[in-house]
């Protein structure tokens, strides 16, 4: 005989264990396992969506770059995307599904500031986390959210100072009736009041005809800045108004902070060249990180698709909570709330970190100038992270929670 | 029956069996758990060693943020006491003449009395005093910042500066970057205080933060072993600066820099930490060591730390347990034997092993896998070219298209300036008037920008009439000049004459109005602007109700340097000769390593031509016609093969070339060795495979000993040709060998961006040329030589300084004797006659298969002038080593070949600063050196040494066999005294003549003789007391002198694949 029967029970065994061994790794690598839900809440619909939409899919984006990377703990993370509709009440209604039904570990979204208040107390209550991604007026915490947007110190006031510096020292304020441009109109007017500047004119506007008196206003007061805080719909009967009465970029310039890439894709750019925005981001940043970002979202969104700052917060912020979860080892809210504090991005404009007592980030900020293509020609940069400050320096604490609750109000009165 | 006796024996034997089992098993146990122990400590060790890493980057880390912190609170502190408010307010309208004036001071003298009150709790003397304009008024310890403007130039581009611009600029507390500041020639860390009463900014608090305790946070080692580090890091535009130092170099805080190749796929923890990612594990640093490591982000300081300690040494801690398992092993390897041995199972097992080895089949298979073995490193061995090949084209072709990518993405946004202006004078948004404004402001924005043309209304279009065109220009002092060409020159001509088409370079107006969109045009030297090398950009512009494009109001055109192109060129490189070069769509030159060539205004094409090369030009006109590909070509200058990627720039169709010699795909000389042994080996016992498979089919017969010896000489013989056709020629750690003016360029703009990362003044350059007459090694470790030495140095340095060489390495014979200055082309040349002996470290170790380098250091005698010898490559007819520039013809040295001369720079070691803070601040400095190789004569060397070794070696064998016949033992012991005695006598003239602590290669060769003598006296004795009675050492013996040769034959192979295989 070729060989021994014990050599054949030898040989059979092992093939046995062999084919056991391989059975179970085969197993333990196809097991099954529990995605990580997460809600990504932003409208899809109502005026807002424009805004809105291209922050899901930078969510998105960082969401699939996880996931082709082996997830977080072994586990896939899964995106339920629900669409605020453009309307508070309607958030409220999707975050408290989110949270209680689908039991997501995080909200990535929300735009508005108003929004975002309205959701404080759903978030705090449930013990949920809300992720931000844009620039809001500071004056809030809440351990339940991180504010990836800049604060007003961070874009508005050196914008301001950089405005006084190279454009002139008369400024000449125009904003939407809304918590946000009211708080900026606040903070901006002690800020120009401390650095010697003029203030000749406040407006707010909360309909599309009381701009051309408001122009005509500008026309008159001769300001060295407009500075702008119109929601994105109100730029184009503002910006055409200007121009008609005379007045481009080189006579007075503007300086915006509710004005994006995204606005200007979409509205008729030749009225804004020339005029200025302050931002933590703009897609014309010249480094490796921000040119393949740009690429990796044309290619998944389209050539035609454009990058703003907020795009490029809601980005980061899903690998800041990647980030702490990968720490706290747990998607547990109480342990992720604990591995927050100075938590870092190499983000695609420059790195991020959260601050070490509350969750606002540190950011670069930029201003640009708008380019005929709708872009942004960056003009000035920190060239560090700046510090956030929730409450601006000029008053106290108690003055800045007096004014958000009497601003409210008076919104609230007037239907807003 | 089996008797009692029997019965004894067999449980004597059967007791002996087991105890040998028991001890065999017990061995066999603990060598299992010895090495199983090893196992699980190595996996634990790492595992701690990683989690130590990161806790101590961790701690460094908050150490390091606690420091800025406690700062920061103290500032914060300060900055809200009454009484600076109140100084403050008074300070914040001092005027700059009013700083040191007394009423300031007796303000200033307020102020201090209030800090010195404060110092006990307070780091009174750090601090600054800045008004909110940038005013320096008070500044206790940094008093050079007093009166300065900090808000203006050059301070506003300090650290300070820009803190305070930042803090100004936002109201929120700065923490500065930790930078070398200038002004104070020192690294700075500030943190910026803005200074707020009644909503009013009153200026700004500066706290200097104490950079002692962050050197001695990177300096605490505690838990990093005597390998391990931590380096702190600051990414700057194009690599790393080290704020800490490095503990294996004697660096100073922000003077050492690494680049950064952004194409790679590989980042070092130090990269990776500085740009914000995080992590830990085993992984190569940037001194090339393997290392645990733990990488991670400082926030707000914005640095990188890493924690690291070698592999070497953690594994180090577990050596002795490694130690032990081997000891073991070895103990059961031997107990294993001996029991086999005294138990007589090795006669079953050797029976059981010659049985398997002699079945045909497992024969065959031994040898077919030892044939595939064979083939498969021959294969590899001939494909590691084409890997490194494949390797360098893949990299190259990386490279080239990420800086063509650059190119485009530049090209792209000054085309996009150059129509923002055009769409704002098209839709009429600048008139005339705002237009000086609105130029200004392009010129501050954009460094590039050197003019710009317009030719625009208030004139009616018409292709044939002159627009009023203004011409801006920037000026050497930046300001803007203006010129108007219409007056100048009719530009809307197609033709010009030679004067006017200076700086119009005729079309640029008539092509953008035919084009009707951006267009580039090739660039050109530019006399209006200084001689630079000019981008032109022009785009005609229309009224944008002007759809169709059909009424052009006019044309605009910005005129850019090429500085920012030749930048993103000139950091591509690849091993040690890559470079690349750009070319205009003509050919002409527009960024390469040597600038005359683009003054010049020279072509690829004539390049090619100059070059000899055919394959060059093809593949400079494919380049040209817009196609990307890979080629070679052989330089007829260096004799040497060159390699080419070439890929055009997309926007512009500039062809991007990058170059580099084929000596880079060659194995280095030491692997290419390696293969040689191995397969020399293999070959070696695929033969003996061969022999015995031969032996069964019977067609080997005769005595199998003499094919031993012919293939163990035949293999000794190979080896020895691969020995001396592969010589390792040893370098100096960190020599760069300098072959051309190509790389000359590339090592010195290399150098200068390094020194300007490390804010060091930029090298001065004295081209040096070295000719030599006679050498002569009058020592081992000397060399007498004469010759020439001349320098070049520049009319820009100081009339006063030391104008001659210094031999640093001279010992003796000092002559340096000045024959000749004179005056050419800006320089002073001066020439020396030199003849002394120079201190040489040569390697005799291989000796006879020795190759010697010698080297002649050059350095400036003064070190603190920065001043670096570089060769004077143009004083030469041929750079080629192997045509060996600047030795005399007639120059011969006694039993040597003289190989390769070249040019080399040598790193300084560091050891010492020779006093001079300056010099230790430059990490990486590098001095001049010219290298001779040179190779021994072998056969003077035969005849002396070898041959009678051989001899002596054929006598001692002769001898043991005469031995056997003719016994008269006195005689033969006189014979093999007599052998001793002469091999005695031969080592003592080797040693003689190689006086060195090391053993010399031709020395193991009397070690041999040595020892056979003794094992042969060993034999004559036994053979005379024990009469050859002790049958296993007259057997072991007979064994040994039947198989003579080949055991000598052996032992000198292994000896010479132990010496030569990593000599």
């Amino acid at each position: 005989m070729f060989l021994s029967k014990w050599w054949l029970y030898i040989i059979a065994g092992s093939l046995v264990a062999l084919s056991l061994i391989l059975l179970s790794v085969v197993q333990l690598r196809e097991k099954k396992v529990d995605p990580i839900n997460v809600g990504v809440l932003f409208s899809l619909t109502g005026p807002i969506a424009l805004t809105e939409k291209p922050l899901i899919d930078a969510t998105l984006l960082a969401i699939d770059e996880i996931n082709r990377n082996g997830g977080l703990l072994g586990r896939a993370i899964n995106p339920i995307v629900v669409d605020g509709k453009s309307d508070t009440e309607q958030f409220k209604k999707e975050a408290i599904k989110l949270i209680q039904k689908d039991k997501v570990a995080a909200i990535f979204g929300v735009w508005r500031s108003s929004t975002r208040k309205a959701l404080k107390d759903i978030l705090e209550k449930n013990d949920s986390m809300l992720f931000y991604p844009a620039d809001d007026e500071g004056l809030e915490e809440s351990p339940n959210i991180v504010y990836m947007g800049s604060m007003p110190n961070q874009t508005v006031l050196p914008a301001i100072s950089w405005a006084m510096t190279n454009l002139g020292k008369k400024f000449f304020i125009v904003g939407s009736e809304d918590l946000f441009p009211i708080v900026l109109h606040e903070i901006i007017k002690f800020h120009l009041q401390s650095m010697g500047g003029e203030i000749v004119g406040v407006e707010l506007v909360k309909t599309e005809d009381q701009i051309p008196p408001i122009v005509e206003k500008i026309v008159a007061s001769a300001p060295s800045v407009i500075v702008n805080v119109l929601q994105a719909s109100m730029n184009i009967p503002f910006f055409k108004n200007l121009r008609q009465a005379g007045i481009t970029a080189e006579k007075i310039p503007s300086m915006s902070f509710n004005l994006t890439e995204i606005e200007l894709k979409e509205l008729e750019v030749p009225f804004m060249v020339g005029d200025y925005a302050s931002w933590t981001y703009f897609q014309t940043i010249n480094t490796p990180e921000n040119r393949a970002f740009v690429k990796d979202l044309k290619k998944k969104y389209g050539k035609s698709s454009v990058v703003n700052a907020i795009m490029e917060s809601a980005y980061a912020n899903v690998y800041i909570w990647s980030r702490a979860v990968q720490d706290a080892q747990s998607i547990q809210v109480p342990s992720l709330k604990k591995h927050l504090a100075l938590q870092v991005f190499n983000a695609p404009g420059d790195v991020v970190y959260l601050d070490e007592k509350e969750q606002h980030a540190w950011r670069t900020a930029f201003i640009g100038r708008i380019l005929y293509n709708g872009q942004f020609e960056i003009v000035w940069s920190s060239k560090k992270q700046i510090q956030p400050l929730i409450y601006p320096p000029y008053q106290t604490r108690e003055y800045w929670d007096d004014f958000v609750r009497k601003t409210l109000k008076k919104l609230v009165s007037h239907g807003g | 029956m089996v008797d009692k006796k029997t019965i004894l024996i067999h449980s004597k034997v059967s007791w002996a069996r087991k105890s040998a089992l028991a001890i065999i098993g017990l061995f066999f146990v603990m060598t299992l758990a010895v090495w199983s122990y090893y196992f699980y400590k190595k996996k634990e060790l790492y595992q701690k060693t990683q989690e130590r890493m990161v806790s101590i980057a961790k701690n460094r880390s908050e150490r390091i943020l606690d420091h800025v912190k406690k700062y920061t609170i103290q500032g914060q502190l300060r900055a809200a006491e009454p009484f600076l408010i109140e100084e403050m307010a008074r300070l914040r309208d001092v005027k700059p003449e009013e700083v040191s004036s007394p009423a300031t001071i007796k303000k200033e003298q307020k102020l201090i009395t209030f800090l010195e009150e404060k110092s006990t709790e307070l780091t009174f003397n750090n601090t600054i005093i800045i008004t909110p304009d940038g005013l320096v008024v008070f500044a206790h310890s940094d008093k050079n910042y007093s009166g300065k403007n900090v808000s203006q130039l050059p301070y506003s581009g300090y650290a300070l500066g820009e803190s305070f611009m930042r803090a100004k600029m936002s109201l929120t507390t700065d923490i500065s970057d930790f930078d070398f500041d200038p002004l104070l020639n020192r690294p700075v860390l500030f943190v910026t205080i803005p200074i707020l009463h009644n909503e009013k900014l009153l200026g700004m608090l500066v706290q200097r933060v104490p950079r002692e305790p962050i050197y001695a946070i990177g300096d605490d080692y505690i838990g990093l072993g005597s390998t391990g580090d931590i380096t702190l890091t600051d990414e700057v535009e194009d690599g790393l600066v080290f704020l800490s130092r490095i503990r294996t170099e004697n660096t100073q805080p922000l003077k050492r820099f690494i680049a950064l190749d952004k194409t790679s796929d590989y980042l070092f923890p130090v990269q990776l930490a500085s740009q914000g990612d995080r992590g830990q594990g085993l992984t190569m640093d940037f001194l090339q060591d393997t290392v645990f490591a733990a990488w991670r982000y400082v926030p707000k300081v914005n640095w990188g730390i890493v924690t690291k300690i070698t592999e070497k040494e953690v594994l180090g801690q577990l050596n002795h347990i490694r130690l032990l398992g081997f000891g073991v092993l070895i103990l059961f390897i031997l107990i294993l034997l001996i029991v086999s041995f005294y138990l007589g199972w090795f006669g079953p097992l050797l029976r059981s092993v010659n049985f398997y080895l002699h079945v045909w089949w497992i024969r065959t298979i031994l040898f077919l896998f030892l044939l595939i073995t064979i083939v498969w490193i021959a294969y590899s061995f001939m494909n590691q070219w084409n890997i490194n090949l494949e390797q360098f084209k893949t990299l190259g072709a990386k490279k080239v298209q990420y800086a063509a990518e650059n190119i485009d993405y530049y090209l792209h946004n000054s085309e996009i300036t150059v129509a923002n202006l055009a769409y704002d004078l098209g839709a009429n948004r600048i008139n005339k008037y705002d237009l000086l404004p609105r130029i200004k402001r392009e010129f501050s924005e954009h460094a590039d920008l050197q003019g710009i043309m317009i030719a625009y209304q208030p004139y009616e279009y018409s292709k044939e009439k002159k627009l009023y065109a203004p011409f801006f220009k920037r000026t050497k002092n930046n300001d803007v000049e203006i010129r108007y060409i219409d007056e100048s020159y009719d530009y809307t001509q197609e033709q010009l004459s030679v004067n006017e088409a200076i700086w119009a370079h005729a079309g640029w107006y008539r092509k953008a109005l035919e084009n009707k969109e951006i267009t580039i045009f090739e660039p050109y030297q530019d006399p209006e602007l200084y001689d630079q090398l000019i981008i032109k950009i022009a785009v005609p512009f229309y009224n944008p109700a002007d759809k169709e494009k059909q009424h052009p109001m006019g044309v605009v055109a910005y005129l850019f340097n090429s500085n920012s192109i030749t930048k993103i060129v000139e950091q591509i490189s690849l091993g040690d000769t890559g470079f690349a070069y750009l070319l205009a769509k003509d050919g002409r030159f527009m960024v390469y390593p040597i600038k005359n060539f683009i003054n010049d205004q020279r072509t690829g094409q004539e390049l090619a031509g100059e070059l000899g090369s055919p394959s060059l030009l093809r593949m400079t006109n494919e380049a040209l016609s817009g196609k990307s590909g890979f080629g070679f070509y052989d330089d007829k200058t260096f004799q040497q093969r060159m390699w080419a990627y070439y890929s055009p720039v997309s926007s512009t169709g500039w062809p991007l070339i990058l170059i580099f010699s084929q000596q880079e795909l060659k194995l280095p000389p030491l692997i290419y060795r390696h293969y040689w042994i191995w397969l020399l080996v293999l070959v070696g016992i695929g033969l003996f495979f061969l022999i015995w498979i031969g032996m069964k089919y019977a067609f080997i017969t005769s005595n199998i000993l003499y094919f031993f010896i012919l293939i163990e000489s035949a293999l000794l013989l190979a080896f020895f040709i691969i020995i001396r056709a592969s010589p390792i020629i040893r370098q100096p750690e960190k020599a760069i060998t300098i072959l051309d003016q190509v790389h000359l360029r590339q090592f010195v703009n290399e150098r200068d961006r390094y020194a300007r990362h490390i804010d060091e003044r930029e090298p001065v350059e004295v081209p040096c040329g070295i000719y030599l007459y006679s050498l002569n090694f009058s020592k081992p470790t000397q060399a007498s030589v004469s010759g020439y030495v001349w320098l070049k140095y520049p009319d820009t340095l100081a009339k006063e300084l030391m104008k001659e060489p210094q031999f640093p390495q001279v010992i003796g014979g000092t002559n340096l004797q000045k024959s000749y200055e004179t005056h050419e082309k800006g320089f002073t040349i001066m020439g020396w006659q030199f003849t002394f002996d120079l201190a040489q470290s040569f390697d005799f170790v291989t000796y006879p298969f020795d190759t010697l380098n010698f080297v002649i250091e050059l350095e400036h005698p003064d070190l603190s002038q920065h001043i670096v010898f570089v060769p004077a490559f143009e004083d030469y007819r041929d750079l080629r080593p192997e045509k060996l520039p600047g030795i005399h013809p007639g120059l011969t040295v006694t039993g040597f070949g003289m190989k390769k001369s070249y040019f080399s720079f040598f790193k300084e070691s560091g050891e010492s600063n020779f006093g001079l803070q300056s010099f230790q601040n430059t990490p990486d400095r590098y001095y001049l050196g010219y290298t001779l190789i040179l190779q021994r004569y072998l056969f003077y060397e035969l005849i002396v040494f070898v041959l009678p070794l051989f001899i002596v070696l054929l006598l001692l064998y002769a001898l043991s066999w005469v031995a056997e016949k003719e016994w008269l033992p006195i005689m033969i012991l006189s014979g093999y005294t007599g052998l001793l005695f002469s091999t005695i006598l031969l080592h003592r003239t080797l040693r003689a003549r190689f006086m060195t602590g090391d053993v010399l290669y031709l020395e193991y060769l009397f070690f041999m003789i040595y020892l056979t003598i003794v094992l042969l006296v060993l034999y004559l004795v036994h053979q005379v007391y024990f009469k050859g009675r002790v049958s296993y050492i007259s057997k072991a013996f007979r064994m040994y002198k039947t198989y003579f040769w080949p055991i000598q034959l052996m032992i000198l192979f292994i000896i010479t694949a132990l010496i030569f295989y990593n000599p």
